[in-house]
């Protein structure tokens, strides 16, 4: 029952990533990332602040996980 | 007095490693940042904390962070358990190294937290890998925690909760002003997870009489998370950050969380509008009020169904070759907060204010 309830998010979680990072077939150019590589546009631009945010949330919410935790898109990760 | 010396050697050796690092190769980053969180639960934290990273290699880096947070509170949980106030104030230190080429990189890092009634012990591992051009960076990264727990004035309460989480993450150059990111997290946690200080009151088998017994949650827990980022940039300096997250695990909570930040850049200046909610479904143990004595009991207002909205601005710098600095950069973040709810009898709301300031530089 319990690895039964594990699997299906897993999978479906393994689904949308999947269907997702086929769209990465886009071709950009590496000359046409340069709004990329700013801070701003960075999954994780700050991470003391990130990790401030987080250490509020997790310890007042009932949940946690589902950051993002590599940067990427420009060679920069 | 021992803690106080193991965070001075600590402390020591992070900034005698840094420095070593500095002389080495000309590129370190030092951050630190200080933040107050004040609630109407009569709850103030504040929490600072120092960070350094340096590479005295072009591919290797090492990084060190220590963080005080100083907890003052009369907060609702605390009077249910019989005490008017406490304060309590938890240390965490931690240390990394880190490897980047041009497609890969790879960490590791271990993270030491004490505070008078818990300790804990984490070990994270993080990968990641760009491919099709640097269209693609997939991620995998993975910790595990180990922690004791206690109980303030009592030296036979001793117990254990052991903890992993696994994480896959893609980032996606979906166009050229956009950047999109899914990761899916997967948690899995054994042992003591209630609190010792809470207490959960039912209905005797005298009329009008009360038993009050310590909470009680499951030993195990599984949590799957996904998460969803998309970043667009608008010309000519502006950005607009939208994140959203659906959250499952076995104990019956379900939650979701939407966030939008609009960041407009000027010049070396960047102001940030920040908003973000979240909505909880209570755990299926759970009960607002207990009309007899069940196997699993909580008291904990976490684990309620509520809802809370965040909203604030925040302003910040970054000014590049600033004398010997490759950067200076700063930033002062206000943001005010609500939640409701909607079956915990205690508290129906709570709402308050969290100011940050923080301050950076690369030499």
């Amino acid at each position: 029952m319990r690895s039964r309830s594990l699997a299906r998010p897993a999978c479906a979680a393994a689904l949308v990533i999947g269907c997702v990072s086929s769209s990465a077939c886009a071709p950009v150019p590496a000359w046409q990332r340069g709004f990329h590589a700013k801070p701003k546009m960075q999954p994780d631009p700050n991470p003391l602040a990130a990790s401030f945010e987080q250490h509020v949330n997790e310890y007042r919410e009932g949940s946690t996980g589902g950051h993002g935790t590599v940067g990427g898109g420009c060679g920069c990760n | 007095m021992q803690l106080r010396a193991v965070f001075a050697t600590a402390t020591a050796t992070a900034l005698a490693l840094v420095t070593h690092a500095a002389c080495a190769q000309a590129v370190v980053e030092a951050d630190a940042r200080g933040g107050v969180y004040h609630d109407s639960d009569a709850t103030t934290i504040v929490t600072s904390a120092v960070a350094a990273r340096a590479w005295p290699h072009e591919r290797l880096s090492i990084s060190g962070r220590y963080l005080a947070d100083v907890i003052t509170t009369a907060s609702v949980d605390v009077v249910s358990a019989a005490t008017d106030r406490w304060d309590e104030v938890r240390h965490e230190g931690s240390g990394g190294l880190g490897y980047k080429d041009a497609d890969r990189s790879a960490s590791g890092s271990y993270i030491y937290s004490v505070e008078n009634d818990w300790r804990s012990h984490t070990g994270v591992l993080a990968l990641a890998h760009d491919t099709l051009d640097h269209r693609l960076t997939i991620g995998l990264s993975g910790s595990f925690v180990y922690n004791e727990v206690g109980r303030a004035d009592d030296e036979n309460f001793d117990e254990r909760l052991l903890g992993g989480t696994g994480n896959l993450d893609t980032t996606i150059v979906a166009s050229k002003r956009d950047l999109v990111s899914v990761t899916y997290s997967l948690g899995y946690a054994s042992g003591y997870q209630a609190s010792p200080y809470r207490f959960v009151r039912f209905d005797g088998p005298l009329p009008g009489a009360q038993i009050a017994i310590a909470e009680r949650h499951p030993d195990t827990r599984a949590r799957h998370a996904v998460g969803a980022r998309w970043n667009h940039h608008i010309e000519p300096d502006m950005a607009l950050r939208s994140m959203m997250r659906g959250y499952v695990d076995d104990w019956g909570i379900a939650s979701g969380t939407v966030g939008l930040d609009y960041v407009i850049g000027v010049g070396v200046f960047e102001m940030a509008i920040l908003s973000r909610a979240y909505v909880q479904k209570a755990a299926t143990f759970y009960r607002e009020v207990y009309a007899s004595e069940l196997d699993y009991m909580t008291a904990d207002r976490e684990l309620a169904t509520f809802f809370d909205v965040f909203g604030g601005l925040r302003l910040g710098f970054d000014v590049r070759d600033a004398g010997p600095f490759e950067s200076i950069h700063g930033d002062v973040l206000g943001k005010a907060f609500y939640y409701k709810f909607f079956d915990f009898l205690p508290l129906p709301e709570r709402y308050g204010l969290i100011a940050e300031l923080g301050l950076g530089a690369a030499l």
